[in-house]
């Protein structure tokens, strides 16, 4: 059996699609954060730097670009003929590609930001600012921003994957299926506002190991894996 | 380029109902297949399988040989082209088809262009705001472009006026005399279609009734013209199928092969003997079926 290996060029499309979505959401992201420096230089207040004031909108910008393949790609790609192991292959690439991608310009906005501040006053948190001060600190900080963006697009990969292929009302066990997973997520890369809210997680916070942080990370993320392969790899495309 | 399908025993469930039911068929490659059914007949859940959008709940189905489903070489070889819903569609003609050429290895540009014009596409108009029948010409111009070995044409008339679907008609025929591959036209439009197929697949709830060559189909039935009462005296005994009377000259549509007796007599009595439509044929034998 003579199989043609179709996944770079499909990696390379899906990233390329996202990627202009990319460019539309930080232009507006960009855009809220210049109007917040203003707001912030009229109350004498200041503003988180722009690597820490886009981590979250970042996170909800993958969720949602994961939630939308299973609708926006699967049907589209199949139709061309695509196998689900290359399409499958070609999401995780372009998710990949797609989250260095995120990391990569706040931590460039960030940057200008900083070179800004080095001649004009910037009322930008100065706590957060030494953020890029030195490379053991930025480092791992775009690290943890780089698997937070990863994890999210597989979760709402997930979510999408469910709806799909179960219908809405089985969707929803999906949607409870995220809610932990984003928990699990939150407390592995020490974001401790969401796992709070989830009572089974435990309050003490993972970062205090790295190992604990790392590993759980990883488990998280081949668990994610390995369902939205499961869930695909042999999926009915529905004719609209 | 064209290649050959077989389906062996596929049976589709979804959930207790049974969409297919064994069937069992073979598409010779290089022939233009009609595949005719009733609605809800199971001709889309048919075409599906045979384009690895989903897999059978029992049996299997092959291209050339090889099963089909999660196959590349064989998926990048099928063409499935159905009435797509555009509502969210803002691209333009351009990118849609651009789409198509960077994954169809056989896609030919100068013929989507050829096409877009013959069918007076805009390529300066997002796809939603296309008529129902300038959406389904561009699905058209898709399938036809992609030049896949088996390209399969479900209902893709749909919205259509008479004349785009002529130039669809004439533009199978004249792709099929230069670059011969293995189309699968599935429609309601029987009479309008029938001079399409060489070959003719009918199904009916979820069975199939017959798999045969167009000429082979026709020969299965007669239609007898002439004087009324010598017609009705003729097809006396006969299974009728259809009947128009003008004035004293009658045309009756018989099911079943005339003996060579019978064509005698009837051009003793001065009756026309002719091929009966392949659409009262269709109408006969799903109505039989039921």
């Amino acid at each position: 059996m003579k199989q043609v290996k179709l996944y770079p060029k499909v990696a390379f499309d899906l990233f390329y699609e996202q990627f202009k979505w990319a460019i539309w959401f930080f232009a507006f992201l960009i855009a809220a954060h210049i109007i917040g420096i203003f707001i912030v230089v009229r109350n004498d207040a200041s503003i988180p730097q722009f690597f820490v004031f886009s981590s979250q909108s970042v996170a909800i910008f993958m969720l949602i670009c994961g939630i939308m393949l299973a609708y926006a790609f699967m049907a589209y790609y199949v139709q061309q003929g695509i196998t689900r192991k290359d399409l499958y292959l070609g999401t995780i690439l372009s998710a990949l590609a797609l989250a260095l991608a995120v990391t990569l310009i706040p931590l460039a906005v960030n940057g200008l930001e900083h070179l800004i501040s080095g001649f004009a006053a910037l009322p930008i948190d100065s706590e957060a600012a030494t953020l890029l001060g030195t490379a053991s600190e930025w480092f791992p900080a775009a690290g943890i921003f780089f698997t937070n963006a990863f994890t999210y697009y597989l979760i709402g990969m997930l979510i999408g994957i469910g709806y799909y292929r179960f219908g809405w009302i089985i969707g929803f066990a999906f949607v409870g299926i995220a809610i932990a997973a984003l928990s699990l997520n939150g407390y592995f890369l020490g974001d401790s506002g969401l796992s709070a809210a989830i009572p089974w997680i435990p309050h003490d916070p993972a970062d205090a190991s790295p190992f604990l942080s790392i590993g759980g990370s990883l488990l998280l993320i081949a668990a994610l894996l390995a369902s939205t392969r499961v869930l695909t790899k042999r999926i009915s495309i529905k004719i609209q | 380029m064209a290649a050959k399908v077989e389906m062996k025993n596929i049976t589709l469930k979804f959930g207790k109902f049974e969409a297919l039911k064994d069937i069992s068929l073979t598409l010779e490659s290089g022939k233009i297949h009609g595949l005719i059914g009733r609605n809800g007949a199971g001709k889309t859940s048919l075409l599906s399988l045979l384009a690895a959008f989903r897999e059978p709940t029992q049996g299997q189905v092959e291209i050339d040989g090889e099963p089909v489903f999660e196959n590349s070489e064989k998926m990048q070889q099928i063409s499935f082209i159905f009435e797509k819903n555009y509502a969210d569609e803002y691209e333009k003609v351009p990118a849609m088809l651009e789409f198509s050429e960077r994954y169809r290895p056989n896609y030919d540009k100068d013929y989507a262009n050829h096409l877009l014009k013959r069918f007076k596409l805009p390529l300066d108009k997002p796809i939603h705001k296309f008529s129902k029948g300038m959406q389904s010409a561009l699905n058209v111009v898709i399938g036809l472009a992609s030049r896949t070995p088996i390209t399969i044409f479900d209902e893709a008339y749909l919205g259509m006026d008479a004349p785009a679907r002529e130039i669809f008609y004439q533009e199978i025929l004249a792709d099929q005399a230069e670059h011969p591959r293995t189309f699968i036209l599935s429609t309601h439009l029987v009479s309008e279609m029938d001079y399409l197929f060489d070959n003719v697949v009918i199904i009916d709830q979820g069975r199939l009734l017959l798999n045969e060559e167009y000429e082979t189909i026709s020969a299965q039935g007669a239609s007898i013209t002439g004087a009324a009462d010598q017609v009705d005296a003729f097809v006396s005994g006969m299974k009728v199928l259809n009947e128009q009377k003008l004035g004293g000259t009658k045309s009756v549509m018989v099911y079943g092969t005339l003996t060579e007796q019978n064509q005698l007599t009837a051009r003793e009595q001065g009756l026309e003997i002719g091929p009966v439509p392949l659409q009262d044929l269709f109408i006969h034998l799903t109505e039989e079926a039921h």
